[in-house]
């Protein structure tokens, strides 16, 4: 299957790969799996007192349209706030990366994941 | 011979059940094709030997189904509770997808290492885990009324350690190059 420019460069240069120390009130984790295809996300957020997002990082294991789809998610939530995060729609992840239908679940999957990682930040930050 | 409308048990012979004896079921395959096969069909013309094909695709899709415990746990959900469970969807069940990150971490680190030994135990390793989630799974059928929502959860966790394993064979592939 034919990969979009843009989710090749992701593929390649995956912007903020790595982890942060999930036990930081200041973080949230998303996990979420894809069981048909076997794909595993770990999307983490870094929220600041005035609930801006300050850096996101990534882990996923699966095709290129989900690390390319979780990428750029980590790329759109800098300098958001966790309610606009939260906004973002798998249709806008699939527009921007000209994924094509049968891909479209690896969008779906990215949004989960920074639904996820919203929800355990809330949790979280309430204790 | 056969209709079309047997399901895919039925083909071979068998009641819908989640447990197999897939010896049995090779061997059955084996015959079945031979009985099958288009070239036994010339007397008939070619309208007979267009259903002997059509069979024989119909044996090897059955076979492909029943003989994967995943696809054989789909295919009794979809046949006796009309559930599809192949569709894409997402589960967030944080832990175990922490577990199977962090086994695709190790098995990244043993490729990259190139070690061998590393690799085969850690094969046995996850084989063991599939092993002990398919018996999970025959349990949960063995128990009736069946409890869905836990059979939809051991059927999801069997594909993603299916999903590791076909990684490994991957890995394997790579250092034996």
């Amino acid at each position: 299957m034919a990969y979009s420019e843009k989710v090749i460069d992701h593929y390649e240069n995956p912007r903020n790969v790595g982890s942060f120390e999930k036990d930081d009130t200041t973080v949230g984790t998303g996990m979420v799996g894809a069981p048909a295809c076997g794909d595993v996300m770990k999307l983490q957020i870094k929220v600041n007192e005035q609930g801006i997002i300050e850096d996101a990082k990534f882990k996923t294991y699966g095709c290129g349209s989900a690390i390319a789809s979780s990428s750029l998610v980590t790329e759109w939530v800098k300098g958001k706030t966790v309610d606009e995060a939260q906004a973002i729609k798998n249709t806008d992840i699939a527009e921007e990366l000209a994924l094509p239908p049968v891909k479209i679940h690896c969008s779906v999957l990215a949004e989960d994941a920074i639904k996820a990682a919203v929800k355990d930040f809330k949790e979280r930050s309430q204790k | 011979m056969a209709n079309a409308q047997q399901n895919y048990f039925e083909l071979f012979g068998l009641e819908p059940n989640f447990f197999i004896d897939k010896k049995d079921l090779s061997s059955k395959l084996k015959r079945l094709l031979q009985s099958a096969h288009p070239d036994r069909h010339t007397q008939g013309g070619s309208q007979q030997q267009m259903l002997a094909m059509q069979k024989t695709t119909r044996l090897n899709d059955a076979f492909a189904v029943l003989k994967d415990p995943v696809k054989r746990a789909q295919y009794l959900l979809q046949l006796v509770k009309n559930i599809d469970t192949t569709q894409d969807h997402t589960v967030n069940d944080a832990e175990f997808l922490m577990q199977q990150l962090e086994l695709r971490e190790e098995l990244d680190t043993i490729t990259k290492q190139k070690n061998a030994s590393e690799l085969m135990s850690f094969a046995d390793k996850i084989e063991a885990m599939a092993e002990q989630q398919e018996a999970e799974l025959g349990r949960l059928f063995e128990h009736e009324p069946w409890d869905l929502d836990a059979l939809k959860i051991s059927i999801y966790k069997l594909q993603f350690l299916h999903k590791t394993l076909r990684d490994i064979e991957l890995a394997e592939d790579t250092l034996l190059d």
